[in-house]
């Protein structure tokens, strides 16, 4: 099974197929070019047949078979150089040199040449020919997988896609893998449906394509053992979801103990740059108050009661000022404090903190899918964000966090700027040094905030409108990227630019087809 | 002194690929079947026989059947050559190929030789021919080696088409040996020849005298496209085994082809060789080239024959092998 070198031609390796080779190498193919002891580790980039022998039309026309020799054909393929295993030192690069035979790469060849990380994310390697993806094989029909650098994690990654492509599946499989292998912590917030609140228990499929997945990088589907969903407690989860209790707890919001700036989670939409106000507000109530277990409530009578709408503010920064609200805005945020009232302070429900999140090897799900949760969630994320990136500021933390924000923009909305993103921003930023991750997932890419897009170095598509990803600069087809099968992504993998598409493996928990 | 090693190139499944084929066998030892003369007229250098002067049909689809009954090769030559001061270089690639399951199989060999007539040049290298008449020579050698190819290469129990004449101006007795040689390993050579302005039909037919320019042009008027002539067998006076069978075959309307086979194949198997033509005109349809007539495989041969010879550099070769400085610059490809 070999494929001849032709020569070089405007910087592609152009190679053409031998006759006992039977079929197209597609795109992305991972050839392995042998030169004595030497190798080059090619991908491909083109791919077509060619007809040799061109038989008569006129055959045709007469309705005859023709000879069988004239329906030769070979695949002619345009490759890049992506790795050369040669102990050559002398600065100088090897020629590829005509005639010399190249094969299918093995599975080991390929992990060599894209800088496979041991112990690293396995993810199958995939490519897109004639409208239809598929897993790479090597010559033995197993499926190509490489194991991606765990750092990924920490250099934030994005993931996007039209509805039921896979973003979910992925963050699942990525989340598990945090937990079990990074033996970090995840929190992840759930706004739709029971879509993460099950990774308690193993994913559950009769797919054989999935099976042999998972025999290839041999895993067993399985539950994460450590499993928390917190959700409010003023919800109630319906019975026909069959879920086990053990693993829900009940939360609260407590008005002593939020900071004052997750308050702008309420302010979900309010575009007035006035209301940004409400945190020093606050603050300056709080800071007032002489007694300690007071309520939210308290905060709203007292604001609710200056009809003059003139406040006392006092920024983090100590300063006191003080402000009137546009009649608008003080009646905007009268409304979202009173709808927001519902969550705070319930005896049924616990206050969690960063140490209800920050233990090794667990996973814990904030479920928001519940009516008004996304104001919840928007309140009690910033609450959370704040004290991780304090806790592993001041060291009292060393577990490795990754953080997993579904539809990110309903939590952030109006935040264009680094302050209104606030410790997301500075997670994102400082991600690397202190251990700590976040996972993005939207289905179009533009709802990503922007301040946050150049901080995010893994991009991962499911199948998109080509219009979208078009600005990512992918070279792509709309037919190759808005076809994508589930489970299939285009990407750029921070560290591993040699890679394109991938298809995930199935999540190994919380997943039932 | 630096020597070109003649070289041949044999695809790796030369041999392997017959072996899929299990074609039918082309028994060619059977007795001699009589050829009924009826009309014999003479003419001074030889004799024609035939029997009726009758236009025959032809069918692609039983040509096409004869394809997969039988083992179909071909041959085809390219040659390079230079004219040079001190004398006349030569490329060859003699190409042989055979019709495989799934693909044309080639066997080539590419030699080199120098033509001089300096004797001095001569004795100092082993590729360089001493000689007074270059260009006959030259044709000898070519004609001398793919004979020799061909009785080395081609498949036994096969089907041989070669491009161009049976009989040259020279090698007679070669070509005869050569064909009995094949004879006796099965091997069926035909000929096909394009250009000619032969008339041996026309000279020696008494009614067709002085009517057409050549056979070809009475056998174009004669024969519609799909057709072919009757066999004439041709003998030489003066060297009876210098004997041919020929018949004219048109496949589309422009000028027909002459196919040639050696007089004791005709005799002894005379249906076959009938048969064969229907082959013959589906490989021409096969190729399809309306200005250029030639069975496909043929075809393929020249296109491998071609192909190879580029892979030498013949001015380089030169230099290599010490005839530096005395090339000029001509170089043109000659078919012959
Ligand atoms: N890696 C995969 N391998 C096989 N099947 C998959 C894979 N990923 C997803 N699927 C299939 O696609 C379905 C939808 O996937 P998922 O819930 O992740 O979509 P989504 O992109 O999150 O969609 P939405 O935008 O609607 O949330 C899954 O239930 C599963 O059947
Ligand atoms: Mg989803």
């Amino acid at each position: 099974m070999s494929w001849i070198v032709l020569g070089e031609d405007k910087g592609d390796i152009s190679l053409v197929s031998s006759r006992e080779i039977d079929g197209i190498a597609p795109k992305g193919t991972y050839l392995t070019i042998e030169n004595g002891k030497k190798k080059y580790i090619v991908r491909v980039t083109k791919s077509f047949q060619t007809q040799p022998y061109n038989p008569s039309p006129l055959l045709i026309d007469m309705n005859l078979e023709g000879l069988e020799a004239d329906k030769k054909c070979q695949n002619i393929i345009k490759a890049v150089r992506i790795k050369d295993i040669s102990d050559r030192d002398d600065g100088l690069i090897d020629f590829i040199r005509p005639q010399l035979k190249a094969r299918r790469s093995t599975v080991q060849e390929v992990k060599n040449a894209v800088r496979d990380k041991k112990e690293g994310i396995p993810i199958f390697l995939s490519t897109v020919f004639a409208n239809s993806i598929q897993i790479l094989k090597d010559n033995n029909k197993n499926p190509i997988h490489i194991n991606l650098h765990p750092e990924i994690f920490f250099h934030q990654i994005l993931i996007c896609g039209k509805t039921g492509r896979g973003k979910t599946v992925a963050s699942k499989y990525l989340a598990q893998f945090f937990v079990e292998k990074l033996k970090g912590a995840v929190l992840a917030v759930n706004v739709k449906e029971t879509d993460l609140i099950k990774m308690y228990k193993k994913s559950e499929t009769k797919e054989g394509s999935i099976l042999k997945e998972w025999e290839a990088i041999g895993k067993k589907p399985h539950g994460i053992y450590n499993f928390q969903v917190f959700y409010p407690s003023n919800t109630s989860y319906s019975p026909d979801l069959d879920i086990d209790k053990k693993y829900f707890k009940p939360i609260s919001l407590d008005i002593n103990e939020i900071d004052p700036e997750s308050l702008t989670g309420i302010l979900n939409n309010i575009t007035d740059i006035a209301a940004l106000h409400l945190p020093d507000i606050f603050r300056h109530w709080k800071d007032s108050q002489t007694t300690t277990g007071f309520r939210f409530m308290n905060f709203y009578n007292y604001f609710s009661s200056r009809e003059n709408r003139e406040f006392q503010t006092l920024n983090s920064r100590g300063d006191e000022a003080q402000i009137k609200l546009p009649y608008g805005t003080y009646q905007n945020i009268l409304r979202n404090l009173n709808s927001a009232s519902e969550f705070f302070d319930d005896p049924n429900g616990e206050f969690i903190t960063e140490k209800d999140i920050l233990n090794r090897e667990s996973m814990c799900v904030i479920d928001v899918a519940s009516k008004k949760g996304i104001n919840f969630g928007a309140i009690l994320l910033r609450d959370l964000l704040k004290r991780i990136v304090k806790a592993k500021t001041e060291g009292s933390s060393d577990v490795p966090i990754l953080i997993i924000i579904d539809e990110v923009h309903q939590f952030y909305k109006n935040a264009n700027s680094a302050e209104a993103l606030g410790d997301l921003d500075v997670i994102c930023r400082t991600g690397r040094s202190k251990e700590i991750g976040v996972i993005f997932s939207s289905q179009n890419p533009n709802d990503i905030p922007k301040g946050l897009e150049s901080v995010i170095n893994t991009k991962i598509f499911f199948g998109s409108e080509h219009s979208v990803i078009k600005k990512f600069g992918f070279n792509v087809s709309a037919n190759e990227i808005e076809n994508l099968e589930r489970g299939y992504a285009l990407a750029t993998i921070y560290g591993t630019p040699q890679v394109k598409f991938i298809k995930f493996p199935l999540s190994f928990s919380g997943v039932f087809i | 002194m630096h020597k070109f090693q003649n070289r041949i190139i044999i695809d790796p499944n030369f041999f392997l690929s017959v072996e899929e084929l299990s074609k039918k066998n082309i028994d060619l030892s059977s007795n001699f079947e009589k050829f009924p003369l009826i009309s014999a007229e003479f003419l001074n250098e030889g004799n024609l026989y035939f029997n009726n002067i009758v236009a025959e049909n032809l069918f692609v689809e039983k040509g096409q059947k004869i394809t997969s009954d039988y083992i179909i090769g071909a041959y085809d030559e390219s040659i390079n050559k230079y004219n040079g001061l001190a004398g006349n270089a030569y490329l060859i690639s003699h190409t042989y190929i055979y019709i495989g399951k799934k693909d044309y199989i080639p066997a080539i060999y590419l030699s080199f030789f120098f033509f001089s007539r300096s004797k001095e040049l001569a004795v100092k290298n082993t590729n360089l021919i001493y000689s007074n008449d270059l260009e006959s020579e030259a044709r000898k050698v070519i004609h001398d080696q793919m004979l020799e190819f061909l009785k080395e290469n081609s498949i036994k129990n096969s089907i041989l088409l070669i491009d161009g004449p049976i009989f040259t101006g020279s090698l007679t007795t070669k070509t005869i040996d050569f064909n009995e040689y094949m004879v006796e390993k099965n091997i069926l050579p035909i000929y096909i020849v394009k250009n000619s302005i032969s008339n041996l039909v026309c000279d020696n037919v008494f009614s067709l005298k002085h009517k057409y320019n050549s056979d070809m042009h009475w056998a174009y008027k004669f024969l519609k496209p799909g057709q072919r002539s009757n066999f004439f067998i041709y003998e030489e006076k003066k060297s009876k085994r210098r004997a041919k069978a020929f018949c004219y075959l048109k496949t589309f309307d422009i000028s027909p082809v002459r196919i040639e086979v050696y007089k004791d194949i005709y005799l002894g198997k005379q249906e076959l060789v009938e048969d064969l033509m229907h082959l013959i005109y589906f490989l021409i349809i096969a190729q399809g080239e309306k200005q250029n007539p030639q069975p496909r495989p043929i075809i393929i041969a020249e296109s491998f024959s071609r192909e190879s010879i580029k892979l030498f550099n013949l001015n380089k070769l030169m230099r290599k092998i010490g005839i530096e400085g005395i090339m000029n610059q001509n170089r043109n490809m000659v078919n012959f």
